[in-house]
This record gives C-alpha cells, structure tokens and sequence, in this order.
C-alpha cells in the first residue's frame, strides 16, 4: 500500500503508549496495531476520570486520545497532558476540523485507521 | 385730468373772445390747467399756455409754426397725422368747432399721449374767422383703465381656472371658456342661469350659505366641495369667492374661480394610501428597517426596530444606531458603512445587534441606496435581519451530521477491527493491506460529502485526496485536468472506489512503483448528441511495463460492476505495455452533475 519511497525517515519504536479508547473493538484494533509496531500499550482506558488519573500521574511517552469518550470530550486528558508536556494524537471520527481550540493544530489520526498514519504519527511525536 | 367739460371751456372762451386779445384774457388763459393755444385765421400759433406747453412737451415759435404746438401728431391707429390735417386745420379750414376727435401726440423725447383737442373758430363781430382757440385734453388715465379692461378680459378668457361672476341673487353674469371646459355649459347656456345649476341635488343648501356670505361681504377661500357638469357628472372643485364692488362700494356681485381638483385628490389619495401601505408593511415584517439619507444619518426606523432594540426614535436619529452594536465589532462595521457611502454601492454584512434583553444575535444587514431618475442618490434603505435561528438550525445540523459521522467512522473501525482479528495468524498481509485501503477510501469518500452536508462531492477533490498520500515532493506525479463538475453522492462512492482500486494497482505495479511515473486523468463532458455523460480518462506512464497476468487481484470487476450496475456508465480498462488506460464513460443524469 506504502510506497517505499514515502516511508518515513525516522521509526518510532518501544513507546510506552496511553491509548483512551471507549470502544473496545476499535480499541482491540489500535491495540494490535501499536503491538505491530513495538509499542507497549497503558490501557486502553475507556472512562474519562480514570483516563484523567492516570495522565495527570503515571509515567509513558505518548497518548492516543478518542475525541469523544461516551459522549464527552477528551480534552480535559489532553489539558492535563499538555501540562506535563507530555505529545497525544487525537483519534476522531469527526476529521480534523472538528477539534477544538487551542487543540485544531494537534495531530488527528483518522478511523476508520490506516496504519502508516499511526506510524508517522508516532514518529514525530515521539521525544 | 381736468374737471371742466368742454362746454365750460367753451362758454368761457366765448367770454374770453369779448375781451379780445388783451393781457388780461392771456392772464386768464395762462392759469387754466388745461392746455390752450390760440392761432389766426391762417392757423399760424399766437398764443399757448403753460399746460400746452407740458403736454407737447415743448414751446412752438409764435406766429411761425402752424396748426399746432405739437411735436408730432398720429391718428389714434398710429398712422401719422399731418399737422395740416389735424382737428385745429379741420376747424380753421371748415370754419366750425370739432368735438371730441381722438388723436396722439408724440414729444420730443418720444412720449406719446392719447389727446381729445376740442378747436373752435373765433370770430369777429362781423362773423369774419379771426383765429381758433384749441383746448387739449390728455385721456391718458382713461385709456389706461380700457386697456386694463381689456386685458383683464383677455386674462379672464383666457384663464384655464373657471372664472364665473354672479350677482347678488346668484344669478349668473359672466363665464368664461375655462368654466365652459369645466363644466361643459356654454356662456350663453350659463349666463343668465342661477349659480344652483352647478350644483349636485345633495348640496343645493349650499347656496343659500354662499349667497348669504356674499351679501355679508366674506371671502371664501379655496372652499373644497363638489359640483355637477352638464352631463350629470361630478367634480371636485376648490373654489375662491370674493366680492365685486361697483363705484361706491356697493357691493354688485361675486367673482369665483373654481379650479378642478379630482386629479389632486386622486394623487393624494394615492400618495396616502401608498405611505401607508408601505408603514404597514414596514412595521409588520419581521425585518428591523430604516432609511438614511445620502450621507448615512438615519431619519426613519420602523416598529421592529425600537421593539428589539428597546430604544426610542430620539436616541436612534442619525447616527444612535451605534449604542445597539458590540463595541468589538463595531469598527468593522463602521469602516465599511462608510466605504459604502463614499462609494454609492449596496452594503451586506452579518453583525450583531443587542437586544432590549441585553443579549446580542446575529443580523444580516443590507443596505441598498435609492436613486432619484437623473441618478442622484437621495437616501439609503436598510434591513436588518435576526438570522439567530437560521445559524441555530444550522448548528444544530451540523452537529447531527458531525454525531453521525462519527458514529459511521466508528463502525467502519469496528468493521475494521473484526477483521483484523480473523486475518489475525494468517500470512496474507496483502489481503489486510487491500481490505483496509478499501475501508479507507471509502470513508474517505464519506469525509467529501459530509463536508457539504451529503449533497455530492467534487470529481477533482475525489481524486485529489486519493492521490494526497501519493504525491511526490515535486508535485508531477499526476495531472488532474477537466470542468468542474459536481457528483452526486452514490457516484461520489462508486468513483472513490474505482480511484482508489487504480490508484493502488498504480502504487504496486503501475506508474506509481517508479519515481519518474505519471498517472493522467482528463475528463470533459460530451454533450453533442443524446443525452449528456461524463468522458473520463486515466492514463500512466513512466511505469515498468505493463503484463496483465501480474494483476490477479487487481479491483477491476469492483470498478466495472460499480461504473456499470450503479451508474449505468461502461468503463474499459486496456493493458497498454506502456501503460495502464482506463476509459470511463457515464450518463451525466446518473453521476449526478449539476455544473
């Protein structure tokens, strides 16, 4: 699907990944992918509070957060991990238009999810 | 003029002659205010008075000039009369008195004076003709007040106000032409008639009213009511009544002009009729409205407008309006007010504007300026309209779309997801390569028409996007070259499909596996005979060569049975070795096409 020469330069590799995620097909989904691609995965977390918790205190490289999480938003997640500078990737059903100041310019990873979209993603965030 | 009569002067010269010619009847004639001269027999001038002297305008040489003292003489049609013939050669030649014989005499400073010279001859005892004795009278006043008469008459006449007099039993006495067209009775119809026969059975107690004020000496002016014409129909008349006085002061008569108002009325029936159908309009719409004039200050607002904003038509005037906008947004609003003031040109823009419950909503304002016929614009008509629902709905649209967006792009995850979990163990990466990019592309296909609200999508933004993670930092990998043309939703997917299916061959076998590949896609639209489709053509090259066998797997029957069952389109699709050609040709009635 890739062609070689688009690949990008950098491989991001053995991340500790927070992935908040409500659903738990699409969950079990990004969970394999980020696996594939030699990452360890915190969660999936499924609810807002606990998902608040945990990025507020435990330690990991990069989040993937659901926009939406059982029809409330996640930015409070992405407030407190912005606070702790702390990279995330939305992961929305809405495209990119969607996202919310100050958040329009994050990255937004789109479902249904192409893996070389992850990837990237990945790459550039990642320390 | 003098009091005298020309028989005084006469009889007093009879007297004069008695005295002969002595300095005392010189004295006598001298103090006469009325001009006296005196010739012989032969008509040579002897004597003149003073009063002669003024009204020739000149002193004549005794015993030299001849007939008469005057500068120039013309009969009263202004021939010329030879001094020789005028009234006092007449006398003297014919030996007898002449009565009243018009005629005028000029001055020499060119002044002409209508005179009635009464010469009579002097005799001598014996009865012999001595000489004549001429008296002048000037009839200056009186023919003033004939010609006044006469152009009063002519003014009458042709006046096109009716101009009726009547006396003082309302009995008609003059009627003129104008009364004539307004009320179709000839003068000779009218005169002599009472004044009742103007008026319609239903008013004939007006007369006794308008005699009675007459007779009390009253004006009337521009009194409105309504009149008969000969063939029974009725005007409306303003009529201006006042009184003829003979000498004296008696009053004689009355005197009306009546003027024909039905068109006025009419006019300003309409006029009033039209600016109140405009205030209950204005006031009903729901729009706030109100004009200004050409440089923008606001004279009028309607109902709506105090009612929302919860002001008063003291505080709006003119400029005001500003109290009502947010301060934030007023500057923007000002700056182009004011270009479309400088510039003549209409004015359109969505603003806020606070209501009387403190809370600001959006209008849309437009403002168009009215011009008089030579082009001149005389004011500004403005509208403001409360589009706080229309965005509310649209919102809330838009959230329902956004909500199910969503929901779709989760079920397509979570198709996506069950997938994975049944490829999960087996070695086909291809197969799970190929079942997500399909799954991408057509919820990829579903981001275009959700973006304008699932009524279509572009045919260039359909192959752009599909072509986004292709593209090559020098940007010649593809051209995309045709009309915009619009899709409706079901071609949207079915294209986005095949797109996607070539545009992955392309990527693994075909021009794009190589850098210096190109895929081409043209298309235009056939519109020569039957009906209208869509001619589209992709064309690689640059790609290793092309052998058929190696596409086993390749979409092809996804994008025949697509273009074909859901458009009713054929489509080719032609292994060229130096490059893969696929031809589609679809009804424009099925994709959809609007442009």
């Amino acid at each position: 699907m890739i062609p070689a020469s688009e690949e990008p330069g950098r491989r991001a590799s053995g991340l500790r990944v927070l992935l908040v995620e409500d659903e738990n097909m699409v969950a079990l989904l990004l969970e394999d992918m980020l696996a594939e691609l030699g990452h360890t995965v915190i969660g999936p977390v499924a609810r807002l509070d606990k998902a608040l918790e945990i990025a507020q205190r435990e330690a990991f490289d990069v989040a993937v957060l659901d926009v939406n999480i059982n029809g409330e938003e996640a930015y409070p997640i992405a407030e407190a991990l912005a606070a702790r500078g702390i990279p995330f990737v939305f992961s929305t059903g809405y495209g990119k238009q969607s996202l919310r100041a100050p958040y329009c310019d994050r990255p937004a990873l789109q479902k249904p999810f192409e893996r070389h979209d992850l990837q990237k993603l990945l790459a550039e965030l990642s320390p | 003029m003098s009091n005298l009569s020309s028989h005084e002067i006469k009889t007093h010269f009879r007297n004069v002659q008695a005295i002969s010619s002595g300095d005392r009847a010189h004295e006598l004639l001298q103090a006469l205010p009325v001009a006296v001269y005196t010739t012989d027999a032969k008509g040579r001038i002897t004597f003149f008075n003073d009063a002669a002297a003024e009204l020739w305008g000149r002193k004549p040489e005794i015993g030299a000039e001849e007939w008469c003292g005057t500068w120039r003489l013309y009969w009263p049609d202004g021939r010329p009369l030879p001094h020789d013939q005028c009234p006092m050669a007449v006398a003297l030649k014919e030996n007898r008195a002449i009565k009243g014989a018009e005629a005028i005499a000029e001055r020499p400073d060119g002044t002409r004076i209508p005179i009635v010279p009464f010469p009579t001859p002097l005799r001598d005892e014996s009865g012999a003709l001595i000489g004549a004795i001429n008296t002048v009278l000037e009839i200056t006043e009186r023919k003033d007040a004939e010609q006044v008469s006469q152009l009063l008459g002519a003014v009458v006449e042709g006046s096109h106000d009716a101009i009726i007099s009547m006396n003082l039993n309302g009995t008609i006495t003059t009627w003129n032409h104008g009364a004539e067209r307004l009320f179709g009775y000839t003068a000779q119809e009218a005169v002599g008639n009472s004044v009742t026969l103007l008026y319609p059975p239903d008013r004939s107690d007006e007369a006794a009213g308008i005699l009675g004020l007459i007779g009390r000496g009253e004006h009337l002016d521009h009194y409105e009511t309504v009149r008969q014409r000969k063939d029974g129909s009725l005007v409306e008349v303003s009529f201006t009544l006042s009184q003829m006085k003979i000498a004296g002061g008696a009053i004689a008569g009355a005197s009306t002009i009546v003027q024909d108002i039905t068109g006025r009325r009419e006019a300003e029936k309409a006029r009033r009729n039209s600016e109140e159908q405009f205030r209950i309009l204005a006031d009903n719409i729901p729009a706030l409205c109100w004009m200004a004039y050409a440089d923008g200050w606001i004279y009028w607002y309607n109902r709506h407008w105090y009612e929302y904003t919860g002001t008063t038509p003291d505080s709006q005037e003119g400029w005001g309006w500003e109290s009502v906008h947010d301060p934030k947004e007023l500057p923007a609003v000002m700056e182009r007010w004011k270009a479309s003031l400088a510039s003549g040109q209409p004015f359109e823009m969505v603003f806020p504007l606070k209501g009387a419950d403190g809370v600001f909503r959006p209008f849309l304002t437009r403002v168009v300026p009215h011009r008089d016929e030579e082009g001149r614009l005389v004011r500004w008509l403005g509208t403001n309209t409360d589009i706080s629902a229309e965005r509310d709905a649209a919102a809330r649209q838009r959230l329902l779309v956004d909500e199910l967006n969503h929901r779709v792009k989760n079920t397509l995850a979570t198709v996506q997801s069950i997938a994975a979990q049944l490829l999960k163990g087996t070695s086909d990466v291809e197969l799970r390569e190929t079942f997500d990019g399909r799954l991408v592309a057509l919820s990829r296909t579903h981001d275009l028409l959700v973006r304008d609200s699932w009524e279509g999508a572009s045919l260039r933004d359909l192959l752009i996007q599909e072509f986004e993670p292709h593209r090559s930092d020098e940007g010649t990998r593809f051209v995309v070259h045709g009309p915009d043309l619009g899709l409706n939703p079901k071609a949207a997917l079915t294209l986005g499909m095949a797109f996607h299916e070539l545009t992955t061959n392309a990527a693994k076998y075909g021009a794009l596996s190589k850098p210096a590949g190109q895929v081409r896609v043209t298309w235009d639209v056939l519109r020569a005979s039957g009906p209208s489709a869509l001619r589209l053509k992709w064309m690689e090259t640059g790609g290793p060569p092309v052998k058929k066998r190696e596409h086993k797997g390749f979409g092809s029957t996804l994008i025949e049975r697509g273009v074909s069952l859901d458009l009713e389109g054929e489509v080719r699709v032609d292994f060229d070795p130096s490059g893969l050609i696929c031809t589609m040709e679809i009804p424009l009635a099925a994709a959809g096409a609007e442009k």
